[in-house]
């Protein structure tokens, strides 16, 4: 892994598109800016674990046999 | 989708936590057509999940497709885009939730779908479905 020191206001370039800027650093909390084109996907990478753990979950419970009384429990809740 | 009509899905950008899995079939879920649950259930039938129109929840969910994606769904009409979360099922259903940050995105026309991860930071992982 590269590692490089920078200051506030100090960047760096990945590539020739990405440009990450370092906008302050504050009671060890860095603010960063990204310069990219929008086709460019720029995540908080806990954002991935959560969404994968929710999947995990969501595959193991889909026992058909509860559907037909959610549908209705989800009927109802509409209804009010 | 009309009741009882199977339909294939290729995921083009994979399921996170399922990227070795790319076939599905989608479904009703039940044979009443007033349940609006669907399975989406792997070809290979290793996995399946429960799905959701988000707007059922949230009548105001507009999801942002970002061009990249769109390219990847090859999709042409944006009229051929079909939208689900992902629903969480506990022990105690009143705790139900669905994911609205990462929808599933179908393209009708071709079968082609993403799971996206919205960079509206407005959307929960975890949305509950019931109030109470």
């Amino acid at each position: 892994m590269l590692v490089i020191s920078r200051k506030s206001g100090e960047s760096i370039l990945i590539g020739d598109d990405i440009e990450v800027i370092i906008i302050e650093s504050q009671n060890g909390k860095v603010k960063i800016g990204v310069n990219a084109k929008n086709s460019i996907k720029i995540l908080r990478k806990e954002i991935i674990d959560q969404v994968t753990a929710e999947n995990l979950k969501a595959s193991a419970n889909t026992d058909n046999q509860s559907i037909e009384s959610l549908g209705t429990l989800l009927k109802k809740e509409e209804d009010k | 989708m009309d009741k009882d009509e199977l339909r294939s899905i290729k995921f083009v950008r994979e399921i996170y936590g399922f990227e070795n899995i790319k076939d599905y079939v989608l479904a009703n879920a039940s044979e009443k057509e007033s349940n609006p649950f669907k399975v989406l259930k792997a070809s290979d039938g290793s996995v399946s999940f429960i799905l959701l129109e988000p707007n059922i929840v949230d009548e105001a969910y507009n999801p942002v497709l970002d061009q990249e994606s769109e390219l990847i769904l090859k999709m042409k009409n944006k009229e051929d885009i079909q939208i689900y979360g992902i629903v969480v099922i506990p022990n105690n259903i009143k705790e139900m939730t669905i994911n609205l940050r990462s929808p599933i995105i179908i393209n009708r026309e071709n079968g082609n779908a993403i799971q996206l991860i919205l960079q509206d930071e407005r959307y929960s992982v975890r949305h509950r479905i019931f109030d109470c």
